[in-house]
């Protein structure tokens, strides 16, 4: 109790003090080489049955996402980038793994004329619409970034450490093509139930990972229609140390996405769908969302989501398709300035995602709804 | 219930914000060392969205903004960068958490700009029309054309 009152504390403490800069937001590029940015969302969290991405039924107000960038510019060319962050996940077992703060990037980084960067260090993966955004509130339309195809609470598994070249392949015109190419390796949670070594029964379990000979692209094109733009992507990478399966174990793996992002003036479409595949053929998934949101009035905005995800496992006895995940949200965003945004969700979540009580594979879906409210600021 | 009378307090809200327009016209300048006397309106944009690094000569090119509610803000936002504040702060907000280029520094007034640019070699602002330049700051010839596409640096 003691120490959730003081995550409280501290959670509101950072927010007021991110609010007052964020009031005052022109005061964020210090001087022409150094910049100092930060965000922070504070959330409040409640499911109705059962506990799902660490939302409890007995609601909860540590539901957070903060961070503190540092970027130096050396020279036109030169910049070194440091961002510190801290996140809180409620009630989910993920949150004992996880710091209060956590060094999230260190990068240096390189740029060649105006088209070409070279990142070097722990940098944010350029994967989908989201990913290197994932925990801004300002620039979602919900509390998270979607969940089947981001997932939450690795906590890591978003960053590289390793390089990532990003070039502007043609000329800008109608239509213009971008694309980045990443090598790395990063380490991650995974989290879920299964059957542990030695363990005679399944449990909600935690464990770390590592993803090693991480090679992957993201492509970007830019079409003739003022903001819509399309988006493929691929990596492969070796796993270490997951639990898919009954025991530890190491697989080759295989991932690729497709994206479509349309932003105008009132309305905002965008749909992801992503296949991730052991090379061996035992397990697949395949996630999608789609999302709209239409600005109503110049400050509110209503939002829409459907996002689904679904495992499929091949044993000696033949294939297991498992709908993992069907969730739905509502959601209304109320914009006070454009690094001040309040927002109000309801989310109907269906599936085997629940941490508590436990849900095993192959098991009947549980149905559950949760609302999430919070405050998103940033400068 | 609530939830409806909250949507109708934050309707009453927005509608109070709206309406404003600015009124002023403004002239971009630069540094008076700066050999280059006309750009393209395109060429303005692109350099305060920090996707031109350097100028010919190399000189690093220093873009200086206004407060965002100042309506020589709203104004160059709206007739130079073909935008509006409010997507531009949105703009630079991905750009900035996605760890790339932070948005020029803001001055409070067209003095300050005058100053900024003054004082540095690369630097390129805007002010209100009619506002007296003084020495050391030049006025650009913007055009909607081809024209003068050496300016910059090559980038496309």
């Amino acid at each position: 109790m003691g120490r959730t009152l003081s995550r409280a504390i501290n959670g509101a403490l950072a927010l007021t003090a991110l609010a007052a800069a964020a009031h005052a937001g022109h005061a964020q590029t210090l001087t022409d080489k150094l910049a100092i940015h930060g965000y922070l969302t504070q959330g409040y969290a409640i499911s109705d049955s059962h506990q799902v991405v660490g939302i409890p039924t007995h609601g909860t107000f540590e539901y957070r996402r903060a961070a503190l960038l540092i970027r130096f510019k050396g020279s036109p060319n030169d910049a070194f980038v440091v961002q510190l962050a801290n996140r809180e996940l409620g009630d989910s077992p993920i949150d004992d793994f996880t710091p209060e703060v956590q060094m999230d990037w260190a990068f240096y980084e390189r740029r060649f004329g105006s088209k070409t960067t070279l990142r070097v260090g722990k940098e944010p993966i350029p994967t989908g619409i989201y990913n290197e955004i994932r925990y801004v509130g300002t620039l979602l339309p919900f509390y998270r970034a979607p969940l089947g195809f981001y997932q939450e609470g690795s906590y890591v598994s978003e960053t590289l450490n390793g390089i990532v070249l990003a070039r502007q392949i043609t000329p800008a015109s109608r239509w213009m093509l971008s694309g980045s190419l990443f090598l790395g390796s990063f380490n991650y949670l995974q989290a879920g139930t299964a059957l542990l070594p030695g363990a005679t029964a399944p449990t909600y379990a935690v464990t770390r990972a590592t993803a090693r000979n991480v090679l992957g692209a993201q492509f970007w094109l830019q079409t003739p229609v003022t903001g819509l733009r399309a988006g493929l992507g691929g990596e492969r990478r070796d796993d270490y140390g997951n639990f898919f399966g009954s025991t530890p174990s190491t697989h080759a793996s295989k991932d690729w996405w497709a994206s479509l992002d349309g932003s105008f003036s009132r309305l905002i479409t965008r749909a992801e769908y992503r296949q991730f595949s052991f090379n061996d053929g035992s397990i697949s998934v395949k996630t999608y969302y789609g999302q709209i949101g239409y600005r109503v009035l110049d400050a509110l905005t209503i939002n829409v989501q459907r996002d689904e995800l679904d495992v499929r496992f091949v044993t000696p006895t033949g294939a297991l398709k498992i709908p993992y995940n069907r969730d739905y949200a509502v959601g209304v965003n109320y914009k006070f300035a454009p690094n001040i945004i309040a927002k109000f969700e309801v989310h109907d979540s269906d599936g085997l995602t629940a941490e508590e009580p436990l849900n095993v594979l192959g098991g009947k879906a549980l149905v559950n709804d949760y609302l999430i409210a919070s405050l998103s600021v940033s400068f | 219930m609530r939830l409806r009378v909250f949507g109708i307090a934050l309707l009453a809200v927005a509608l109070i914000g709206a309406g404003r327009r600015p009124v002023v016209k403004v002239v971009v300048i630069v540094n008076s060392a700066n050999p280059v006397s006309t750009m393209r309106r395109e060429q303005v944009a692109r350099m305060f969205l920090r996707e031109v690094p350097a100028w010919d000569n190399g000189e690093e090119i220093l873009p200086v903004d206004q407060l965002e509610r100042s309506p020589s803000r709203i104004t160059f936002a709206r007739d130079v960068q073909g935008q509006t504040v409010s997507s531009l702060k949105t703009y630079w907000q991905q750009r900035i958490f996605s760890g790339n280029e932070s948005p020029p520094p803001e001055r409070v007034s067209d003095s300050d700009v005058l100053t900024y640019v003054r004082s540095n070699p690369g630097a390129i602002g805007y002010v209100v029309e009619g506002t007296d330049l003084g020495t050391g700051v030049k006025a650009l010839v913007i055009t909607e054309g081809a024209a003068n596409a050496d300016a910059v640096k090559k980038h496309s």
